[in-house]
């Protein structure tokens, strides 16, 4: 019988060679040195726990913090606020919402210049407080005061100077921004038909929704109709121009098209002239209804019912009558187009280019993401070679994005789109088609941008893949591409799709690349609609991100946007949540079909 | 076979300092004695029809030399098992009957591997249609991701077949033949993956023998499963010996004695012993076989 030989054993460490410690010294002493704050804290408060939880509630309350800000700010913009009338104590009657209020402290030399019975005032309330309030109001009425905004202090207002007036009304228009005023009499076709506010705020209300029933019919006549008539005439020239560039100006066959394009030129303008006709029809009905209002100040004008969007006297509404308003404003903005440089209104179309714009950059970036995570991880060998273009692949995901925006615009705009515009739509030219930006070389550029993440994430749902699968399959006698296609592909779908969450959440934020390569500040036109051929790839479109940056940045009405900037940002969020949530929820399907239970 | 032999014989002309005899010492000693003799193949297996025979058959992983001049030839129909301790080199064997070693980075040959007279490692044979004639199972249960039915019909599929009757056939058939039907017929559609450990590796089989091949090659099959799914597989190695020619790598010779009709120990990379499995069992004829089959190393 063979045994082990009797082995000598060979570790001794420190501890068990000296001398052995009695039971119960490590509490009454002997090892001193390790007694100290720091070891007791290693022992027992887990320091690293410490640590690490911290580290994480630290970021996650940061997180938290500013979401919870932009989601109250978001969610307060569309709230219907009371309006305020302050007399100051220099007459002047200021009316409008209060839309912030903050605390300073006022120059000296200001209050050098009022008189002495508010400078004493002010220096009374400084002296109380050590800081004055004062408040933001939105005056509105623009064309009548040329300003927004006004700042109130507490100590400008005379006494008994502040009032919320119950028949105020607010008046939110198409044009020139917020009215607020009284209600004097309301006039149809020049006859005053009610006066006094209170009839007039009953006549106002029963046909008002007339009123916004005609402009819609008005606005389509205008775009649609009119559109389409000017759609069906620029692709009958479009063809001409393309009969005379294949064939000579002086062709024939150019002869005809002329003669062709003119007689459908006169039948498109008729058709035009009763076009407009209809329009004026309808823009005078639209335009006999008029409201006669006066401002707080005394100064009385005329506003037309057309222009109206929604009237509502907010110091007597109850609070639930306050929420429908609310609800309608944010469907608003959910639903329509922006007006006023964007700073009121709608963001629809910057949704739909959002979203739309995501999913042809997911569409874009995964195949060939998957096809050359695929290749690196299936098909070639390891080696340097294969090293490099892993750590090349790393390094494009850390290239700041308005790189991919200027070789995405000198790539795909100038060159690629250049060359087609040359070779299908040379009838167009000089005015370019696809050789300037659109949501296509958008979500191409951004689909460059995002291709490192679909990769990394590929490959290691790939190197995820147990072996095991791949050599089951082999031993069916399948091949390499049989063995990809049907067993590791499947396999590794989560992880694409967890690749393709990513490449959307970075995707669906960017900005700086998009304003080179599509993006613009209004597009009406949406990428798609009921225009053949439908879908216009070649079309600007509008952005949540770029809205953004337009409202809070470029905006001629900065204080009025700012609302606006928040909630498009919470909706941004909201949407790119969405979009991730929904990819989630496929890849829990796909989990469940393909992982299945473990044991 | 020259490295390994060296490297013992210079172990034995250079003895320990201490000069104590360690266990392993011992097991090398004997080894090397019986190595002069080895393989020594019983006369019971002259009269059986080969269909797989190795000759002189050599592999490398890149500089490593796993398996040493062997040469044997699996009977038809037959239940073979390799025994062996752990690393003895069963895996490597059985994976290149049906050139499974391919895929990995750094194999050599030398030999040759003969199926029905033909060299596998010939230019015009094909490793596709090579693998197709051998159903593989491997040490842990490898159900693809997909539903049972599909997994028991990859093989047809792979071959372009789309007749649902003929798939259904064949699945029935393949399911019936692992004992797996009765359990399972009533959820074809359900996730493979939700089958239990012992259900899943009889569905490997069944998947290993839907494409209706010659031989069964089993890495270890029953290694990851408890002793009534273990039971139960090697039951029905017992129903398929005759239809198929079964070759299993065990190392658990309880296994190898219950169900082979032949058993082959490998030993370091070499063929030591080959014969019928109850003459292997009581009249093993090298001491290292003795050892081996009483437990007394692996």
């Amino acid at each position: 019988m063979m045994s082990y030989p009797p082995q000598q054993e060979t570790f001794s460490g420190p501890e068990a060679s000296s001398e052995r410690m009695p039971p119960g010294s490590f509490i009454t002493g002997g090892r001193e040195q390790f007694r100290t704050a720091a070891w007791l804290a290693a022992a027992y408060n887990e320091p690293g726990l410490w640590l690490t939880g911290g580290a994480l509630v630290v970021a996650m309350g940061m997180i938290i913090l500013l979401l919870g800000y932009i989601a109250w700010e978001g969610l307060a913009a569309f709230w219907p606020r009371n309006v305020v009338q302050i007399q100051l104590f220099d007459g002047t009657i200021v009316c409008g919402e209060v839309v912030r209020v903050e605390r300073y402290v006022p120059q000296p030399s200001l209050l050098e210049t009022l008189p002495d019975e508010i400078r004493q005032k002010a220096q009374r309330l400084l002296g109380d407080h050590g800081s004055i309030r004062r408040r933001l109001v939105r005056i509105g009425n623009y064309e009548l005061t040329g300003e927004h905004f006004r700042w109130v202090s507490d100590f400008e207002i005379a006494s008994d100077g502040e009032s919320y007036p119950a028949s105020i009304t607010v008046f939110e228009r198409r044009a020139w921004g917020r009215f607020f005023g009284f209600l004097q009499d309301f006039v149809t076709a020049e006859q005053v038909v009610a006066s006094g506010s209170e009839r007039v705020w009953e006549e106002l209300t029963r046909v008002h929704p007339q009123a916004l029933a005609l402009w819609k019919k008005l606005r389509k006549l205008e775009w649609r109709d009119m559109g389409r008539i000017n759609h069906r005439m620029e692709k009958a020239r479009l063809q001409l121009r393309k009969v005379e560039l294949d064939y000579g100006e002086e062709s024939p066959e150019a002869a005809r098209g002329r003669a062709e394009w003119e007689k459908l030129q006169a039948a498109l303008e008729s058709e035009a002239a009763e076009l407009r006709q209809q329009i004026e029809l309808v823009r005078n009905r639209l335009t006999q209804w008029a409201l006669r209002v006066s401002t707080a100040d005394g100064r009385e004008t005329t506003l037309l019912l057309g222009d109206i969007v929604r009237a509502y006297q907010p110091n007597r509404l109850f609070w639930w009558q306050k929420l429908a308003i609310y609800r309608a404003r944010v469907w608003e903005f959910l639903t329509d187009e922006p007006r006023e440089a964007n700073s009121e209104g709608g963001v629809f179309p910057a949704i739909f280019g959002t979203v739309l714009m995501t999913l042809l950059m997911s569409i874009g970036v995964v195949p060939f993401g998957v096809v050359a995570a695929l290749y690196l991880r299936e098909y070639a060998k390891s080696g340097w070679a294969v090293s490099a273009v892993r750590i090349a692949v790393n390094n494009l995901a850390g290239v700041p994005s308005i790189v991919f925006g200027v070789f995405g615009l000198g790539f795909f705009c100038y060159t690629v789109g250049a060359t087609i515009d040359q070779l299908f739509f040379s009838a167009r030219l000089p005015a370019p088609t696809y050789g300037s930006g659109g949501i296509l070389w958008a979500s191409l550029t951004l689909a460059l941008l995002t291709l490192p993440v679909v990769i990394v994430a590929t490959e290691e749902a790939l190197a995820a893949v147990p072996n095991s699968m791949r050599e089951g399959s082999y031993a069916c006698g399948a091949t390499k591409w049989q063995t990809i296609r049907r067993v590791v592909l499947p396999r590794a779908m989560p992880g694409v799709l967890t690749g393709m969450i990513l490449a959307m959440a970075r995707g669906a934020g960017e900005v700086a690349p998009l304003m080179l390569v599509g993006v613009v500040k209004l597009a009406p036109e949406l990428p798609i609609d009921d225009q053949f051929p439908f879908f216009h790839p070649e079309r600007s479109f509008m952005h949540l991100g770029f809205h953004i940056y337009d409202l809070g940045f470029q905006s001629q009405n900065a204080e009025a946007a700012r609302p606006m900037v928040f909630a498009t940002a919470l909706l941004l969020v909201l949407i790119i949540f969405t979009l991730n949530l929904a990819a989630i929820f496929i890849r829990a399907r796909l989990r469940r079909r393909f992982l299945g239970a473990r044991f | 076979m020259s490295s390994v032999h060296n490297h013992t014989i210079n172990k034995v002309e250079n003895p320990p300092a201490n000069n104590s005899q360690s266990w392993e010492q011992l097991q090398l000693d004997l080894f090397e004695e019986d190595l002069k003799q080895a393989p020594v193949v019983h006369p019971g297996l002259a009269k059986e029809p080969a269909i797989i025979e190795l000759d002189h058959f050599g592999l490398w992983y890149g500089k490593k030399k796993v398996l040493h001049d062997i040469s044997m030839a699996i009977p038809r129909g037959k239940i073979t098992a390799i025994i062996g301790p752990s690393g003895c080199g069963k895996s490597s064997l059985i994976r290149s009957i049906n050139r499974m070693n391919d895929l990995l980075d750094g194999v050599r040959y030398e030999g040759d591997i003969r199926v029905h007279g033909e060299s596998i490692f010939s230019a015009s044979h094909d490793v596709i249609e090579l693998r197709k004639r051998m159903g593989m199972v491997f040490q842990k249960p490898n159900p693809f991701p997909m539903s049972v039915f599909e997994n028991v019909v990859y093989p047809l599929r792979i071959d372009g077949i789309r007749n649902r009757t003929i798939l259904e056939q064949a699945c029935e058939r393949a399911l019936r033949a692992a004992a797996l039907w009765e359990e399972v017929k009533d959820r074809l559609h359900t996730s493979a993956l939700e089958l239990s450990g012992g259900q899943q590796q009889r569905l490997c089989i069944a998947r290993a023998i839907a494409g209706d091949p010659e031989v069964l090659l089993l890495d270890e099959p029953c290694s990851a499963l408890d002793p009534v799914a273990t039971a139960k597989i090697e039951d029905l190695f017992d129903s398929l010996a005759g239809q198929y020619t079964l070759v299993i790598v065990t190392h658990n010779m309880q296994q190898a004695s219950r169900v082979s009709d032949f058993t082959a120990l490998l030993y370091l990379g070499r063929l030591l012993e080959f014969g019928p499995t109850v003459e292997l069992f009581s009249r093993p004829k090298l001491r290292t076989t003795e050892a081996y089959i009483t437990g007394r190393f692996g």
